[in-house]
């Protein structure tokens, strides 16, 4: 299919452009609002931000625009470089706008996009909760027509919520502005339920703004039915837009305060934006990479100009993008036109939008707000394990009594002292806390072998993330863990990115490696801690991991037992060649079936070599096949092949005249070349030259199978088996 | 080339690996058909010589077969003085895979000997009293006047030992072109530079293994690899299994600094990942 040129491109994104702007609109109005700045400041920085960040690129599906999380800084600024006076401090706030624009271009060029990657999962979850518990506390006063509650503080906020209520049952608040607030809030929950088709195309926002449009107007006409709303209650947009620009206030550049702010919108809009880029990079259609620099440094120049213009920093925002999404949009120029609608808006439709009551604007804000800190995100921080919900919890707190950064900075700490309580050796994380401890190298053509050592957290998660980064899209990697001690959630729940991300290009992506360690929770991105004893049997595995589930799965699709636990006493495996001088400590992950007369078993064996202290610890997915009558006594190897067997040396390749293929590729030995001639008949020679050279071993009874010293993943289980099956298959027949 | 060690030493100590240690040079000296002399450096104690012929009785070498020499002193001197006089070409030691953050700036005796001296060194990590075969082993192929000498000591001791499978390692230091990958144009630009980068590697290794002469049971391998030096090779011998690493000797002594500011063999000798021959050229 050839790709759509750039004019097709343009007119496909008009209309995702259009609905975006739906959204953006009563979005960009309140986020500035309850910023504490006019509302045209979000629309400016909307406008401005899509324009720019669509000309320069570094993005594909993304919006951007004002941002939740900037709220809260952004208020905090207002207030305190304002003292007193709003509108003040909105100019000053201005000027310090356009500094974290500056800063960020700096950031996006001098390549510190990965910064957002040491940052534990369950603090930013945490810190991001706090953004919505904020905006939450100060916008359901709004909403019940409250505008001015009398207090700042996010907790004195919420403790003053049953003063606004008796302020509204005391009848000082004009009628409207609650019910529309509250039926509004109510319609925001009610709309994702609603089986209508036209959910799914019409945003839920652009609903309650129209009818509270339509709605202001019939009282307006009919002020005998109900008195109208005072324009205290509803936006106030600008008569003549280019007399009302707003210019920054450099007057404050030399206060602290001034830079403690620049800090604070530069930190919030980066990390911000750089998840966005992530998630929003999930639901490209066309599963491309975001230039995560470029699109810092895009924003950068966006914020700069959008407050030189008197509007708010410009951020990447998931929650409109992912509408972006939805409705078909596949390249930037949806988020160009987004722009020019919401222009199009305030220049023709001005009138119309001083109709819009604060009360909805502010409904809307707490209902994307309480989608941050709902009930849901708490219970998904508890499954993944108690130690990832108290991180949460204390970021969220130490956010609300302080301020965003306090909060991330404790909520950093936080992991960090429980994951060294969970290692139990501070000595290890110190010694490698500065060496690499990746290694990536191709196993095979376009599959790759990513080892880790040591230990595996977010403070070094940035090492296996350049290494994934390399990779080509379609590649397989196998994520190898069996050299760590402790890996962490941050590591796991971005590995399950990856994981999707691969699939979606025709790679892939798995995880072996941690069966010898225990999880803390039953969630499979739950962090991985040391058992007692290293490299012994785990006494309580803990639950099944991904792989685990899926081995069972399989089993039971092919009518066979499976059994995870460890089993010391098994009678498998123990009687080949190959372990004669290897000592089998115990099998795991154990599945067993039969074929017609044949026993097939298949395991994760466990290993050891060597003695003394210096024993040296092996694992290895192998089959085993039994049969009820006695075969010739061989070890067949891909030629050349590490020869695994010391014991059987000293014999010669058997080598066959009628088959130069087979005798090439394989090496086959044994103490009986005429029975092993015999037994090898031309259909078993015809198996094995169309399959994978496995190491197969043969000790008069029953068949030794496997590949790979290192555990097999599921797709190489899944040969395996199937290797297994067809040669049950073709014994059977022979029987 | 024809035998790369025709005289061994091995440092020996009162240790709970001194009996395996003196096996393993047992093995090593008739593998390599080499004359094998016993180091060690005496404290004051004087029931120590008695121990250490205990030992020797214990393993099964007659004093026929090794010579003995008895020293005093500063014992990294000591044994290097030994060395030079005797024109050992391989020197032997045990060391504990892993070192302790104390003593990894100060330096376990082992590894200062690699640090200061003048002829190849092998490092036993995990000695053992019976035998166990060597299967597999790894070389570096780091691009160096060094290397070509390396890997053919490589692939005469592969065949001393028994080895079946060598593998040649290029560790290909991490350059910008093979590092980043914003984006999808980057992340082909860079596989394809990636891939160059390969093709020069194997060529050039193959042009050592083509003067090589070897026989046909072992299997030789290479393989680039993208990472920092010195690290990558540990950490991949480590996860394949390898029984032996082989390596270049430093191009300078490593001094107290070299281990602040970890690089190259340091990340080796900080955590051994198998048994370590450190080859030292002659040219």
């Amino acid at each position: 299919m050839p790709l759509p040129s750039l004019f097709q491109n343009i007119l496909r994104n008009i209309f995702p452009g259009f609905v975006v702007s739906l959204v953006a609109l009563p979005l960009a109005l309140g986020l500035a609002l309850a910023s504490g700045a006019p509302p045209i400041a979000g629309l400016i920085s909307a406008i401005v931000g899509g324009v720019l960040v669509s000309l320069i690129g570094g993005s594909n599906v993304a919006i951007v625009g004002p941002g939740n999380g900037l709220v809260v800084v952004t208020l905090t600024a207002i207030t305190t470089l304002g003292q007193g006076d709003m509108y003040g401090g909105y100019l000053y706030t201005l000027a310090a706008v356009v500094l974290s624009g500056l800063v960020i271009f700096a950031l996006g060029l001098f390549r510190f996009g990965a910064l957002s990657e040491y940052f534990p999962t369950a603090a930013v979850q945490g810190m991001l909760a706090a953004i919505g518990v904020i905006i939450m506390a100060k916008q359901l006063h709004v909403m019940l027509g409250v505008n001015d509650p009398g207090a700042n503080a996010p907790l004195e906020l919420l403790l003053a919520i049953p003063q606004s209520l008796a302020r509204v049952f005391s009848g000082q608040i004009p009628t409207l502005a609650y019910v529309f607030g509250l039926s509004a809030l109510l319609f925001l929950f009610a709309y994702p339920k609603l089986q209508w088709s036209g959910t799914k195309i019409i945003p839920a926002p652009i609903l309650v703004v129209l009818a509270s449009i339509g709605l202001g107007y019939l009282a307006e006409w009919n002020p005998e039915w109900i008195e109208p709303l005072q324009p205290a209650y509803l936006v106030a947009i600008p008569t003549d837009l280019a007399q009302s620009l707003a210019f920054p206030d450099f007057g404050q550049v030399s206060e602290p305060a001034f830079f403690s702010a620049v800090l604070s919108l530069t930190f919030i809009a980066t990390v911000e934006s750089l998840l966005s880029m992530k998630a929003v990079d999930r639901l490209d259609p066309l599963k491309r990479r975001t230039n995560v620099n470029q699109g810092l440094k895009a924003i950068g120049i966006a914020t700069v100009v959008s407050g030189l213009l008197g509007g708010l920093n410009v951020v990447k925002v998931i929650a409109r993008s992912s509408v972006n999404v939805n409705q078909g949009a596949s390249h930037r120029a949806s988020n160009f036109f987004h722009s020019i609608f919401l222009l199009a808006f305030v220049l023709f439709f001005a009138g119309q939008l001083r109709h819009i009551p604060l009360s909805v604007l502010a409904a809307i804000l707490v209902y994307t707000g309480y989608k941050l800190c709902a009930p849901r995100v708490f219970k998904n921080m508890a499954l993944v394990g108690w130690e990832q919900l108290i991180i949460f919890v204390v970021t969220l707190l130490i956010t609300l009594l302080t301020n965003l950064i306090t909060g991330i900075i404790i909520g950093v700490m936080v992991t960090l002292i429980s994951q060294l309580r969970a290692m139990g050796r501070v000595e290890v994380f110190l010694e490698n806390l500065f060496k690499p401890n990746t290694l990536l190298y191709e196993e095979d053509q376009e599959q790759y072998h990513l080892s880790v050592k040591a230990y595996s957290n977010f403070l070094n998660f940035i090492g296996i993330k350049q290494k994934l980064d390399t990779l080509p899209r379609n590649a397989k990697v196998i994520v190898d863990f069996s050299l760590v001690q402790f890996i962490d959630y941050t590591v796991l729940d971005q590995l399950q990115n990856y994981h999707f991300n691969f699939k979606a290009t025709g790679g892939d992506l798995e995880i072996i490696g941690m069966d010898h360690l225990s999880s803390t929770s039953s969630h499979p991105l739950s962090t991985k801690v040391p058992t007692a004893r290293q490299l012994k049997a785990p006494k309580y595995p803990g639950q099944p991991s991904r792989r685990q589930r899926t081995m069972r799965l399989f089993a039971k699709k092919m009518d066979w037992q499976f059994n995870e636990a460890s089993d010391f006493k098994s009678e498998h495996f123990g009687r080949f060649q190959y372990f004669g001088i290897r000592k089998i400590e115990y099998i795991r992950n154990k599945m067993q079936g039969w074929n017609g007369q044949v026993s097939v078993a298949l395991a994760d064996v466990y290993f050891a070599e060597g003695a003394y202290t210096a024993e040296q610890h092996l694992q290895s997915t192998m089959v085993e096949l039994f049969l009820p009558q006695g075969l010739p006594t061989f070890v067949l190897n891909k030629e050349n092949l590490l020869d695994r067997v010391a014991n059987l040396t000293g014999f010669q390749d058997i080598r066959f005249e009628m088959h130069p293929d087979f005798s090439h590729r394989f090496n086959l030995r044994g103490d009986e070349p005429e029975a092993i001639r015999q037994f090898f008949s031309a259909e078993l020679i015809a198996f094995f030259e169309a399959n994978k050279e496995y190491h197969l071993e043969s000790n008069g009874k029953g068949l030794l199978i496997f590949e790979k010293e290192r555990l097999s993943t599921i797709s190489e289980i899944k040969q395996l088996v199937s290797f297994a099956n067809r040669l049950a298959q073709i014994l059977n027949s022979k029987l | 080339m024809v035998q790369p060690f025709p005289v061994i030493a091995t440092a020996v100590a009162l240790s709970p690996n001194l009996e395996a240690n003196l096996c393993e040079s047992v093995r090593i000296k008739n593998a390599l058909g080499a004359k094998l002399y016993l180091i060690h450096v005496e404290k004051n104690e004087t029931d120590e010589r008695a121990e250490i012929l205990k030992a020797l009785e214990k393993a099964g070498c007659s004093l026929k077969d090794v010579e003995v020499v008895w020293e005093r002193g500063d014992e990294i001197e000591a044994i290097l003085r030994v060395c030079e006089q005797h024109q050992v070409n391989l020197l032997i030691a045990g060391a504990l895979p892993r070192e302790g953050l104390i003593r990894y700036y100060k330096g376990s005796i082992a590894r200062q000997l690699v640090r200061k001296s003048n002829c190849s060194i092998l490092l036993l990590t995990q000695p053992k009293v019976a035998a166990k075969k060597c299967e597999s082993v790894v070389v570096n192929g780091l691009n160096h006047p060094k290397t070509a000498y390396t890997i053919e000591t490589a692939v005469r001791v592969c065949e001393a030992f028994g080895a079946n499978l060598l593998r040649i390692v290029e560790e290909v230091p991490p350059s910008r072109e093979v590092k980043r990958a914003d984006d999808d144009k980057m992340l082909a630009e860079l596989n394809q530079k990636r891939l160059e980068v390969e093709e020069a590697e194997d060529e050039r290794i193959d042009a050592i293994l083509a003067a090589i002469q070897r026989g046909e049971q072992l299997t030789i391998r290479h393989k680039a690899i993208i990472g920092k030096p010195g690290y990558t090779i540990g950490h991949f011998t480590q996860s394949v299994q390898a029984d032996l690493l082989v390596l270049n000797s430093p191009d300078t002594k490593l001094g107290f600094m070299d281990r602040v500011f970890t690089h190259g063999l340091e990340y080796i000798l900080s955590e051994l990942p198998s048994d370590i021959l450190i080859v030292h050229s002659h040219a």
